[in-house]
């Protein structure tokens, strides 16, 4: 259990890293604008760099999103289910998640490799390697799953409650 | 062939809606029946390429960024009260009316929209100085809850707006030319608000104080007016970064941000914590966005090469039906989706179908998104799920929810003379672009 | 009964993917429906980056794309379309046609992808549209420009910023004076999306010219498993694109030189004198050339070769070529109006 929690814990912790990502964004952003404003000197990478922090945000994030149950989800027809039932829902749709995001896991990584291997770039004004990106989505994903299967045992065994108490609450939606 | 796959795309359909029904979280249920529909209708080796290469060309983009910034920038303004001062000088302004309290409240959640691009953080956030104030003045339950539940919308539709940008990005239209569209459809639904508020209070008896209050001089007017000037200067900068030419609505909201930073660090408080707080939010939240908008893309490829969207443009145009009433019949989708689905979700659900057909038919796309946010924001108030009546009931307990629905009856009934009004006269959204 | 999968990314309105759509209709035809394609345009299966990786793992069957600029590190050689060469489009059609038939390296950059390269059709001139004339490379001194890749270098070259911005936001951008210019801009794109509305001047830079090609190609194992008879029928349609794209395409530059005038542009088109455009050539010639020999040297030691002989044989073309540039035509529309 205590094992199970520090996962989530870890999870949570990469995903406030992330949000890191947002605050360096915004500074590499107004450095860009007032340079090719005041100055006719844009940040040199200043797109490629932003572009970076956005895959970092974005995929890091993920896990915390689920331990924290910020997804999105419909729950007219679940809310009407007893405390039972309830379980094996949450048990099924766990255990769907875990399948389909493993396999989209899977093919990334495998892409991730060939393209470090290939050191994959882009050519914008100036060379920028993209390699590091597809690294950390793929990483990002990985963590996913093993949120997932944290999850997944930790409901069948100690319950939903207990899974995911003392773990931060998001409102996530717009 | 053809008839196999089009059968196959409302299979993928049906698969999606009962992963959604069963509870799996939407952005799973996206990825999983889009998966299994490229399984289904691609060779393997295009399978594994589609599949490896999606998610990162589906996040990829500059032009993204903004909505971290923006979605940073709406909880920075939260953080450093904006709402409750917003609140007060509407109060001085309007609160003497018949109704003046639930007129303040609109006008409130109007000014706090210019600095946030979220209805449910615009409601969250104005439920919680109004609705106590609101119930201790003697408005009734529904009225309180409804007015602030329906105003919270405006938060989408009011520039910036986190939805409006969703659509930019699932439809690739212009930020820009989306934001401009919002402002005149917001005021003017802001101003019927207020009427419809007017006339409820003079004609229901019990809904509220329906005589005038005590007037405020000019002084305080004034007064109460310089203390919002935290939204006037956020709404300067973002909007003044993009019309005057300094930058992109990327830029603009890196901005707002930073501006917005800059209050909370000016108001005091424990600011550390505040901005960390801030950043951690948006990181939680522009990760659970991005997993529904590169499932909503996923699903959208897979029902691509099932040909369902394609053939659905062929089959609508050939009835050559008038742009308007083709306009309203592609908005019924979201007024019914609306009683079930949160607005992100329907639209990222509905535009890989629905926007061909829009294009195909020339319909305005920069319109249509101003329509498909008003629609979609409908369902954000009415049962079974209404995401800003909740929140109004998190935020103060004492509501009943049954009320809070009943109350924002005639709000909708407002919202959907709005649609016809954007829908006759084009203009009122198209005029400032 | 062959189905083969096309995906594309290029505008719908683009030479290049009506001629795609003409040669699988083609094809369809003259096989009697033998070969059947099934179409993914603008995006809609792959983006930009992904369209010739997908080729090469056979994610499609044919594809056009433009892999020099979005996956530079296979495609180095394909760069051999640089800017300040030609204004000439259909000396570029085949004189490109010519080098890789001849060319080893280049045949193998498509080869060593599992890729076979079909054709390879310029986009329009390119220049630069802004708030400025862009007279000699010096007026560019001090200015923000949207540029990418090669017209990026010759920007800076002449002491401006290059800045890499998306086409709309730049448009954007341009119209609001974040920037002061913006170049790689194919001028039938830039009459569609409205860039004559938002700039005082449309400078052909020195005769920057063609700078691009659109590269379309087939999944050699696709193309390897069709019975000889279709790809006969490939083949036979797949040589006349070429010649049917210099028919078109000073209709389709004539199309959009009569948008620019109809919707009333007050754009003053600069044109460069022979003696600008010789000062602009000793600038960026040897530039390009240097540039190209430093991008080839990942995988040949030729690179200053293969350059001299792709502009050896556009110099072969170019006395008889037909093209008349789009600002060019739009000039002389307007003279005549
Ligand atoms: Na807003
Ligand atoms: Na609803």
């Amino acid at each position: 259990m205590k094992f199970f929690h520090a996962i989530s814990r870890f999870s949570v912790a990469v995903g406030s890293l992330s949000g890191l990502a947002t605050g360096i964004m915004m500074v590499v952003i107004l450095v860009d604008v007032i340079g090719r404003a005041f100055f006719a000197a844009p940040l040199p990478l200043a797109t490629e760099i932003s572009v970076m922090l956005l895959i970092v945000k974005v995929f890091l994030g993920m896990a915390g999103a689920q331990a924290t149950d910020s997804n999105f989800q419909v729950t007219v027809l679940t809310d009407q289910l007893s405390t039972r039932l309830r379980h094996f829902q949450r048990l099924l749709t766990l255990l769907i998640a875990l399948l389909g995001i493993s396999l989209i896991t899977w093919f990334a990584a495998k892409y991730a490799i060939s393209s470090t291997q290939k050191g994959e770039m882009s050519f914008g004004v100036h060379p920028w390697p993209i390699w590091p990106e597809r690294i950390i989505l793929a990483a990002g994903l990985v963590l996913l799953v093993v949120q997932l299967a944290v999850d997944l045992i930790g409901t069948m065994i100690w319950g939903e409650a207990k899974m995911k108490a003392g773990l931060p609450d998001h409102s996530g939606a717009i | 062939m053809q008839s196999i796959d089009l059968a196959l795309g409302f299979g993928l359909l049906g698969g999606m809606l009962i992963l959604l029904l069963i509870g799996l979280p939407i952005a799973y249920s996206l990825l999983t029946a889009g998966l299994v529909g490229l399984i289904l209708t691609r060779p393997w080796m295009a399978v594994e390429f589609l599949v490896s290469t999606f998610p990162y060309s589906a996040s990829a983009n500059l032009a993204y960024v903004v909505l971290p910034l923006f979605l940073f920038m709406g909880h920075m303004s939260f953080s450093a009260g904006i709402a409750h001062r917003a609140f007060d000088s509407a109060r001085v302004w309007v609160g003497a009316l018949p109704g003046g309290m639930a007129i303040a409240t609109v006008f409130a959640c109007a000014g706090f929209a210019a600095v946030s691009g979220s209805s449910l953080a615009t409601s969250a956030t104005v439920a919680q100085v109004a609705v106590p104030r609101m119930l201790k003045e003697g408005y009734s339950h529904a009225i309180s809850a409804g007015s602030v539940a329906a105003a919270g919308t405006l938060g989408v539709l009011i520039p910036p707006s986190g939805l409006l940008i969703v659509y930019a990005i699932a439809t690739e239209t212009s930020v820009p030319d989306l934001f401009l569209a919002g402002i005149v459809p917001g005021i003017l639904t802001a101003v019927l608000y207020a009427i419809m508020l007017f006339g409820w209070v003079k004609l229901v008896p019990g809904a509220g104080p329906s005589v005038r209050g005590q007037r405020t001089t000019m002084g305080e007017k004034m007064r109460a007016a310089f203390q919002s000037w935290e939204i006037l200067l956020l709404f300067l900068i973002v909007m003044g970064t993009i019309y005057l030419g300094i930058g992109t609505a990327t830029e603009a909201a890196a901005f707002g941000a930073a501006g917005a930073v800059l209050i909370v660090a000016l108001r005091g408080g424990n600011r550390r914590a505040i901005i960390w707080r801030g950043l951690v939010d948006t990181g939680v939240t522009t990760s659970s966005v991005f997993l529904l908008i590169i499932g909503a893309g996923f699903f959208g490829l897979a029902l691509t090469t099932t040909q369902v969207p394609q053939q659905l443009t062929l089959w609508l145009t050939q009835f050559d039906l008038p742009k308007w009433q083709l306009t309203l019949l592609l908005l019924l989708p979201y007024l019914f989706l609306g009683f079930f689905v949160d607005a992100i979700t329907m639209m990222l659900l509905t535009l890989p179908i629905i926007f061909p057909v829009v294009l195909a038919a020339g319909i305005n796309p920069i319109l249509f998104g101003i329509l498909v946010t008003k629609c979609a924001e409908i369902g954000a108030i009415t049962p079974p799920v209404g995401l800003n009546i909740f929140v109004v009931k998190n935020t103060v307990p004492e509501i009943d929810v049954m009320h809070a629905f009943k109350g924002a009856i005639p709000f909708v009934v407002v919202e959907l003379i709005i649609i016809g009004l954007l829908v006759a006269f084009n203009d009122i959204a198209l005029i400032l672009i | 009964e062959t189905k083969l999968v096309y995906a594309g990314y290029i505008s719908e309105r683009s030479i290049a993917t009506t001629l795609d759509t003409w040669f699988m209709d083609q094809v369809e035809a003259r096989s009697g429906g033998d070969i059947k394609f099934e179409r993914y345009y603008g995006g809609a299966l792959m983006k930009a980056p992904d369209i010739y990786p997908g080729l090469a793992q056979g994610a499609v069957d044919f594809a056009t794309g433009t892999p020099q600029a979005y996956n530079p590190k296979d495609y180095p050689l394909s760069n051999v379309v640089l800017p300040w060469i030609t204004e000439k489009a259909d000396a570029v059609v085949y004189a490109f046609r010519d080098l890789y038939e001849g060319n080893a390296d280049l045949q193998k950059e498509f080869s060593s992808q599992g890729v076979k390269m079909m054709w390879a059709l310029p986009f329009p001139d390119g220049g630069i549209w802004g708030s400025f004339p862009v007279r000699m490379p010096e007026d560019m001194n001090g200015k923000r420009i949207r540029a990418v890749a090669a017209i990026a270098w010759g920007v800076e070259a002449g002491g401006g910023s290059p800045v890499p911005m998306s086409f709309a936001d730049a448009v954007e951008a341009v119209n609001r004076n974040a920037l002061d210019a913006m170049a790689n801009t194919p001028f039938d794109s830039a009459v569609n999306n409205g860039v004559p509305k938002v700039v005082a001047y449309a400078s052909d830079a020195g005769r920057l010219g063609i700078n691009s090609v659109s590269i379309a190609s087939l999944n050699q194992a696709s193309y390897d498993r069709l019975s000889d008879a279709q790809k006969a029928v490939i083949n036979e349609v797949a040589a006349e694109v070429p010649g049917r794209y210099v028919e078109l395409i000073n209709a389709s530059m004539s199309k959009a030189a009569e948008r620019f005038l109809e919707e009333g542009a007050e754009t003053e088109v600069i044109l460069a004198t022979d003696e600008e455009a010789a000062k602009w050539q000793e600038v960026m010639g040897p530039l390009m050339r240097s540039k190209y020999i430093e991008m080839a040297s990942s995988v040949t030691e030729n690179g200053g070769a293969i350059y001299d002989q792709f502009v050896e044989l556009v110099r072969k073309y170019e006395p008889e070529a037909v093209y008349t540039p789009g600002l060019a035509t739009y000039v002389k529309l307007k003279a005549g109006h």
